[in-house]
């Protein structure tokens, strides 16, 4: 058990014509306070539709959890109403998204975003909030910050209104900042200030961060902890140590085999063959078992459970479980 | 270069076996279909309607003069006593009839001007687009109304009218969608191949711009007929013996105290038509041109 | 933005020169002799060639324009052929009760439009949204003068409420504004709601759910503004619909206004009455065309700071 969150056999599904589809099929994982985990997967693997479950997002998609457990601190978040699910939202879990580009509203003042949301959940009257809000400009290091305050978003460069989103993220003092590929559209170098920017907020303030991404690269450089995701499972945890020098399965390893390496300019990079299934006709066995290169007869029949060992690290694959260990397990 | 011609053709060869999956998608659409099925009711009535009418449309019966509802009359009788029910359907024709032929007219000259102003580009382009810009600048009717003042009264003349101002912007919308088409490769292949500037015009970029026309078409069918009653009521139009819906309301503003039916079938009749013709342009807009819906 | 506003402003100035030239042939593109045609068929060639002369016509082209150009720069828009009456008078008296009438209707169109459009879009896809746009688009459909006809025979001849015509009491203008506006709103509803529905599928609306606004602080506070700036593009284009249908009200209404005067006028072939009018119509809807497009820039921040 983690003491910050936990995520108990998250169910989501999509309803699409009448039927319903489930994306996210039975996801365990954990965050302790002060941690950074990452959840990496390629695209599809559900791994955002997680994180928008947590905020209870879902507004106006179809998308639906249908089975599982949010619990954050001592509430289910599944649990809440609207209403309680308000407070909680941007106060102690807030969020920042993949897109600085157009995740700030575009008519209205860098300022006023900010000290909307101080005002709301810190009760603090105008004056406060706004130095609150300068502060927190400063914080993430947007140099001026008295001045950005009655500009524009469209004023600014992409890493700016990044740092804009993680000011405005941090500005009630969450417990939880979730940030669902928040490097992703942006150029490199920036990437790299940005990420810098959330440990160092990770440091100072304890935040814990949950950190969704496809990029391998980015979950070295700053978690502690990384779940692996692929077809709406988890199909492997560990830490980042752990998970780069010994990859327990087959699609972990394919990961890491892709990420480009420093100095080997190979013309051409790996990529795992095969594609994602499709969600609507989801193979009986292991989900990996058609782009598996060991894939064995068991794979395509059962599929393996998340099995952990003693010092918490899981994986789901029969390479490392025996039948034998599996029905041990359920039966016991 | 090749590659994406033929993946090109490919999408314009499925598109055309999509039909049968419009007529689905179509059929999908109740208030659509049903407005398809009203609009079809009064095309028949518009092509059999001198037919079928219980009484003649224009005779006069002085013994029945303004005559309420009843079951001899369904409608009711006009000032002269001819059968307010049959002068309707007699209007159908007039009104489907100067709808119709204004809008073909002035979506052929749009389209046209529309396909050579996007295709040439440069000064052809400027030229024509400026033109728009001035019609743009008188309101609708009123240039049907200056263009009637001029030429004087009558149903050719508001056809005329009409068809004039729903010029610009068929040629706008074509433009656009022409300056889109020209973008896509195929189009330079096919230049590159050699082929003459009116086979890509007429046979790879009109074929694309026709269901933005079709939904166009629809709505702006709708607008005319509005905009010809209008004319008629005013006095501009049709001439006021006969049975056109606009003309039949302008002529009932003298019994409004006492004659109910003379008012409201005429513009009910109007209201239904361009209802139809509305949801019926909602309807295919929708399904043809994704885009813009919502 | 002040670059935009002198940018907008010197743009007009072609389009108000074209726009005058047109209005000016418009009398010489009217087939036959208009002289003839004003004088009427029993006019003898005498009287005939008072009127042309009265119009200027019997003076060569150049000096036709370059006359009515002046006059127009001193607000002379010639006289009335039929009451011998300056122009500019018989239109002096009919501006306020007509820019009275567009501005109250279009007033009404737009709040009622925006509300409507709104609860659509909150509502989107259940019931409140279909009697919306149910009523939109039979808003869109429904004639104007159709719609004041049957209402003066509810309100004025069976229920004996207000007044069939005239604009003695304030009365005088509910039954034509409603008239009016009616396909105005209808329009605006129907384009809030769909611009509403674009902008609450944005990425910045999920920002402020994220940070735990309530439904109505995201609509309001958030999403309204950016959805009603095209809207505010779309009712200046509606102005033009409103000043055509303003024609028709009126006639419906006996309504002492500018768009009867253009009937009459045509009616009685009082050609420079006609061509006043039709001065005046172009430019006010190139005018409000100007305006929105200054208000759209003000709206705007993108252009607003640029």
């Amino acid at each position: 058990m983690h003491n910050l969150l936990n995520v108990n056999n998250l169910q989501i599904a999509f309803r699409k014509r009448k039927k319903s589809i489930k994306v996210v099929n039975g996801v365990d994982f954990g965050i302790s306070k002060g941690e950074i985990v990452g959840i990496v997967g390629e695209s599809g693997c559900g791994k955002s539709v997680t994180s928008l479950s947590i905020m209870r997002l879902f507004h106006d998609t179809s998308g639906e959890v249908v089975g599982g457990t949010i619990q954050f601190k001592e509430k289910d978040l599944l649990e809440l109403s609207e209403r309680e699910m308000r407070r909680i939202r941007g106060k102690e879990i807030a969020m920042i998204f993949q897109e600085p580009m157009t995740s700030l509203n575009p008519v209205m003042k860098i300022g006023k975003q900010l000290i909307q949301g101080i005002m709301l959940h810190l009760g603090l009257n105008r004056e406060e909030a706004k130095q609150q809000a300068v502060e927190m400009l400063k914080l993430v290091g947007i140099p001026r910050a008295e001045s950005i305050m009655n500009e524009y978003p469209h004023q600014l460069s992409g890493g700016m209104r990044q740092r804009v989103m993680i000011a405005i993220a941090m500005s009630c003092e969450p417990e939880l900042l979730i940030a669902d590929e928040p490097t992703t559209a942006l150029d490199v170098t920036i990437q790299a200030q940005i990420l810098q920017l959330m440990k160092k907020i990770q440091r100072e303030r304890g935040t814990a961060i949950l950190l969704i991404t496809h990029d391998l690269g980015v979950v070295a450089e700053s978690c502690d902890r990384v779940v692996v995701m692929y077809a709406g499972r988890v199909v492997e945890e560990a830490t980042v140590e752990e998970l780069f020098e010994s990859p327990l399965h087959p699609y972990t390893q394919g990961l890491i085999e892709s990420v480009p390496k420093i100095g080997n300019r190979k013309e051409e990079l790996y990529s795992i063959p095969g594609h994602v299934p499709n969600p609507e006709a989801m193979p009986n066995g292991c989900k990996f078992a058609s782009r598996c290169p060991y894939v064995m007869d068991i794979c395509r029949e059962r599929e393996p459970q998340l099995v952990s060992n003693n010092n918490g690290r899981k994986q789901r694959c029969w390479l490392h479980q025996s039948i034998k260990e599996e029905e041990r397990k359920t039966i016991g | 270069m090749s590659e994406t011609m033929t993946v090109s053709k490919q999408q314009i060869a499925s598109k055309r076996g999509t039909l049968s999956t419009f007529w689905h998608d179509f059929r999908q659409r109740k208030v659509a279909f049903i407005s398809f099925l009203f609009f079809v009711l009064l095309v028949i009535l518009a092509v059999i309607g001198p037919y079928i009418v219980p009484f003649n449309p224009q005779t006069p019966d002085y013994n029945h003069v303004l005559q309420g509802m009843s079951q001899k009359h369904w409608a009711g009788t006009d000032e002269y006593g001819r059968d307010v029910l049959s002068r309707l359907i007699a209007g159908t024709r007039i009104s489907l009839g100067i709808g119709i032929s204004s809008v073909l007219i002035g979506a052929m000259a749009g389209t046209i001007l529309g396909l050579v102003s996007g295709y040439f580009g440069k000064w052809v382009d400027k030229t024509i687009m400026r033109i728009c810009d001035v019609l743009f600048a008188f309101p609708d009717i009123l240039l049907a109304i200056g263009i009637v003042a001029i030429l004087g009264p009558g149903l050719k003349n508001v056809i005329f009218a009409v068809a004039f101002f729903s010029v610009p912007s068929f040629a706008r919308m074509v433009r656009g969608k022409t300056l889109e088409v020209k973008e896509m490769l195929f189009i330079e292949a096919e230049k590159s191949i050699g082929a003459k500037t009116n086979r890509i015009i007429f046979r790879h970029i009109f074929p694309e711009t026709i269901p933005i026309i079709i939904v166009y078409l629809t709505m702006q069918v709708g607008t005319a007929i509005l905009a010809a009653a209008s004319l008629s009521f005013l006095g501009l139009g049709a001439s006021p013996s006969s049975p056109d819906w606009g003309a039949m309301l302008s002529m009932s503003r003298d019994y409004i105290g006492t004659a109910f039916n003379l008012v409201f079938f005429p513009g009910l009749a109007i209201f239904l038509t361009v209802l139809s013709l509305n949801n019926l342009g909602d309807g295919l807009r929708d399904i043809l041109d994704p885009k813009i819906k919502d | 933005m002040k670059k935009y506003i002198v940018k907008r402003i010197l743009g007009i100035i072609p389009l108000l020169f074209v726009v005058s030239f047109l209005i000016f042939l418009f009398i010489h593109l009217v087939p036959g002799d208009p002289a003839r045609l004003i004088a009427g068929k029993d006019a003898d060639l005498q009287q005939i060639n008072a009127i042309k002369h009265q119009l200027h016509l019997d003076e060569p082209l150049y000096k036709q324009y370059i006359d009515y150009m002046n006059n127009l720069f001193h607000g002379n828009l010639g006289e009335s052929i039929k009451s011998k009456v300056p122009v500019s008078e018989l239109i002096g008296e009919r501006i306020v009760p007509s820019l009275e009438l567009s501005l109250l209707s279009i007033a009404w169109a737009m709040v009622i439009g925006v509300l409507i459009g709104i609860i659509s879009a909150i509502f989107k896809n259940r019931w409140p949204d279909n009697i919306g746009m149910i009523t939109a688009v039979s808003g869109i459909s429904l004639p104007n003068f159709w719609l004041g006809l049957v209402m003066i025979q509810i309100f004025s001849v069976k229920l004996g409420l207000l007044p069939t015509g005239g604009i003695e009491t304030w009365k005088g203008y509910l039954m034509p504004s409603i008239a009016l506006g009616a396909g105005i709103m209808a329009m605006i509803a129907r384009f809030t709601r769909s611009s509403l529905v674009q902008t609450l599928k944005e990425d910045f609306i999920r920002t402020g759910r994220s940070r735990g606004y309530s439904g109505l602080t995201i609509v309001f506070g958030h999403a309204l503004r950016s959805s009603l700036i095209p809207v505010v593009t779309v009712a200046g284009l509606q102005f033009g619909f409103l000043l055509g249908g303003s024609i028709v009200v009126e006639t419906v209404f006996s309504f002492p206004g500018m768009g009867r005067l253009l009937i009459n006028s045509i009616q009685m072939r009082d050609y420079p009455v006609v061509q006043a009018e039709l001065m005046l119509f172009s430019f006010e809807f190139i005018l409000v065309n100007l305006i929105v497009d200054l208000l759209y820039g003000f709206l705007n921040p993108k252009i607003r700071y640029d």
